[in-house]
């Protein structure tokens, strides 16, 4: 069976009068219908224009696809032309983004700004797209839907407007949605709140998910699969479980242990990752953690390393998997002394 | 518990916005941003403070400094009452009491070279002056881990952690006593937060700082606070020792708050009971009557919506406002 979404060697970079970013640097996973997929990464690793790519947002210029495939249903959306877009975005793929506040539009009223996308996808008279959108509203929990089609998005509070952003999203049937850091700016009880009605309109519509965060434990919450991603570059991937009980890159490694558990002593000190995220204009040759990496070697500065099978469905790309696996703890006292000496 | 000195006492403090509106622009109305808060932090210790965007914990941490001027109450720091003091005094007092602001891309000036940044405090405060300033501002960049070769760049060439430290640095650059660290965490990326923190406890242990930390991230103030103060609606709901208030919370909407919050580990996240809180919070112009949590509590009892809960101790230290165990038949 071919997989809903096969994402290959995806290369996007964006060329700017500083240089060349390499936002993202050939990445490649599949997804299967039905699954749930968490993207975490710093701001900056790529997670966010991989998917913009997916739906042929990426600005060009100064964005440019420098190679790769996106297999949806088969077919490569990368090749797709302007006018071939219309049926796959909205109807096919949907996307949440992080701002519901800028993603809306201020001066129409949300029943109209919903309206317009079953119009326009699923060639809706105006009358039954209404019908749609009320459903839709009420769909994720809004009250009184059909008096709030006339409201525009400033009425709304920040969790109503991320609701009426899912609503638009969900209004023509998407496959798969895509929800690129959805609660970053919500509160908890509210972002609580958005999670479990992601997971319930998942069940009902049996919808493809990919949830793009930063927040480890949003994805623990949420997903079955995940993929971390750094300097543009995909450092591990696999089920969830096995990464967060033994992760294998010592990137997931430090980033895991950078939250505080709840069986922390107050008086230890954090883990922590020495240095800075990556310059993507000027990223290294080799590994792109390898400056921060406690593990680097010389191999390290020099080559990329690839995807290499760790666990049933999981992979790490690093060269020193096995030093990484026999001295876990080095991670500590080593990364410590490498942050030392290249703070700043 | 007695021993400990009381740094900052705050008595029944209030902050109103006034809402205006109509044709005349008449004052129609307040945001009780802070409704009565009395709180003690002690010196040498770390307070936390969190609640939801718009409880009023900023505006609390910034009327307790003063910046912000209270509309009633009393905040005292080493028992001296700070509400009444003006002019010089008010500055005077401002050496002993900083801020570590959220955002490090707004809160440094663009214009200004690093070390500007830091000198400016102390010649205003007149505490140090010329290339004494300058030695002094090297060492605040050392104690933050920075280099002192920083001090002639502009904000700009900096990532957020290390404006971060330099927002510290100039913290520190009057020797505070007191620092209200308003979400210094809250805008970095993950891997640079502990370093942060990190810095943040060094630097207390070193220079015996007391801390408000305010923040939203219960994971992160879990580990550092000795305290924790819960915030709803302008009002504390909840107060209590670090293990006390996450080992046992009380209020209805600290345990929310706390079923909320996802845990980083996806074994423990599969067996977790979630409290799902409805609707959002109300806007603080109108507040509920009674208790502010009503209209969202899943244990809410008539009177809860008639009369306003009282602050009351429950156990050691432990304080908290709700009926549920105050008023239950």
């Amino acid at each position: 069976m071919t997989p809903l979404l096969d994402v290959q060697q995806v290369e996007v970079a964006f060329y700017t009068k500083d240089g060349v970013v390499r936002a993202v640097n050939g990445i490649s996973y599949t997804l299967e219908k039905g699954d749930t997929l968490g993207i975490v990464g710093e701001s900056g690793s790529g997670k966010s224009v991989s998917l913009l790519a997916m739906l042929g947002l990426i600005p060009t210029p100064p964005g440019k696809i420098m190679g790769g495939k996106i297999l949806y249903e088969g077919k490569d959306l990368l090749q797709l032309k302007r006018d071939q877009w219309s049926g796959i975005r909205g109807k096919q793929i949907a996307m949440i983004f992080q701002d519901p506040m800028t993603s809306l539009n201020p001066v129409m009223t949300i029943g109209n700004q919903i309206d317009e996308a079953t119009i326009v996808n699923l060639g809706l008279t105006s009358k039954q797209a209404r019908q749609r959108t009320v459903e839709v509203l009420t769909q994720v929990g809004i009250p009184r839907a059909a008096e709030r089609c006339n409201d525009f998005p400033h009425q709304f509070s920040g969790g109503m407007r991320q609701r009426v952003m899912i609503a638009m999203g969900i209004s023509c049937n998407p496959q798969l949605l895509i929800a690129d850091e959805p609660t970053t700016a919500l509160d908890v009880t509210i972002q609580a709140q958005i999670i479990e009605l992601v997971k319930r309109l998942q069940k009902q519509m049996g919808m493809t998910v990919i949830w793009v965060t930063h927040d480890l434990g949003v994805v623990a919450r949420l997903t079955k699969k995940i993929i971390v991603m750094y300097g543009g570059s995909i450092m591990e991937s696999g089920p969830i479980k096995p990464i967060y009980a033994r992760p294998k890159h010592p990137y997931t490694i430090g980033l895991l242990a950078s939250v505080p558990g709840a069986t922390i002593n107050r008086s230890d000190e954090l883990h922590y990752i020495g240095g800075n995220p990556p310059d993507m204009i000027r990223l290294p040759a080799g590994c792109a953690f390898a400056p921060r990496c406690a593990y680097q070697t010389e191999q390290c500065l020099r080559e990329k390393p690839g995807l290499i099978e760790v666990g049933k469905d999981h992979t790490a790309a690093c060269w020193n998997l096995k030093t990484v696996e026999q001295n876990p703890v080095l991670a500590k006292s080593e990364s410590r002394r490498a942050a030392g000496s290249q703070r700043g | 518990m007695s021993e400990r000195e009381k740094l900052v006492e705050v008595r029944n403090l209030k902050k109103y916005f006034p809402v205006k509106g109509g044709l005349f622009q008449r004052h129609i109305g307040d945001v009780k941003a802070v409704d009565d808060v009395s709180l003690d932090i002690y010196t040498g210790e770390t307070l936390g403070l969190v609640g939801e965007s718009g409880c009023g914990k900023s505006t609390l941490g910034r009327t307790i400094l003063q910046l912000i001027r209270p509309s009633a109450g009393s905040v005292k720091f080493r028992n001296q009452e700070l509400t009444a003091v003006t002019g010089d005094a008010l500055r005077r007092s401002r050496t002993k009491m900083q801020i570590i602001f959220q955002n490090p891309y707004s809160s440094l000036n663009p214009r200004q070279m690093i070390e500007r940044t830091l000198t400016e405090p102390m010649s205003v405060h007149g505490i140090y002056r010329g290339t004494e300033a300058k030695e002094r501002a090297a060492q605040l960049l050392k104690m933050v881990g920075l280099e002192t070769y920083f001090l002639g760049r502009f904000p700009s060439e900096f990532s957020g952690g290390q404006r971060q430290r330099i927002g510290i640095a100039r913290a520190l650059s009057v020797n505070p006593e007191f620092i209200v660290c308003d979400e210094p965490i809250s805008s970095l990326d993950v891997s640079i937060q502990s370093q942060i923190v990190n810095l943040l406890k060094r630097l207390q242990k070193e220079l015996s700082l007391t801390y408000l930390f305010i923040s939203h991230d219960l994971s992160m103030v879990r580990y550092i606070c000795d305290r924790i103060a819960v915030m709803y609606l302008g009002k504390i709901v909840e107060q209590g020792e670090t293990d006390q208030i996450c080992g046992n919370p009380l209020h209805p909407y600290t345990q929310a708050l706390w079923s909320a919050i996802p845990i980083p580990d996806p074994e423990v996240e599969e067996g977790r009971e979630r409290i799902i809180l409805e609707g959002d919070v109300p806007s603080p112009i109108n507040p509920p009557n009674g208790c502010r949590f009503c209209t969202r509590c899943p244990k809410v009892m008539d009177i809860c919506r008639s009369a306003d809960p009282e602050f009351k101790e429950i156990e050691n230290g432990h304080k908290v406002a709700c009926h549920w165990y105050t008023s239950r038949p």
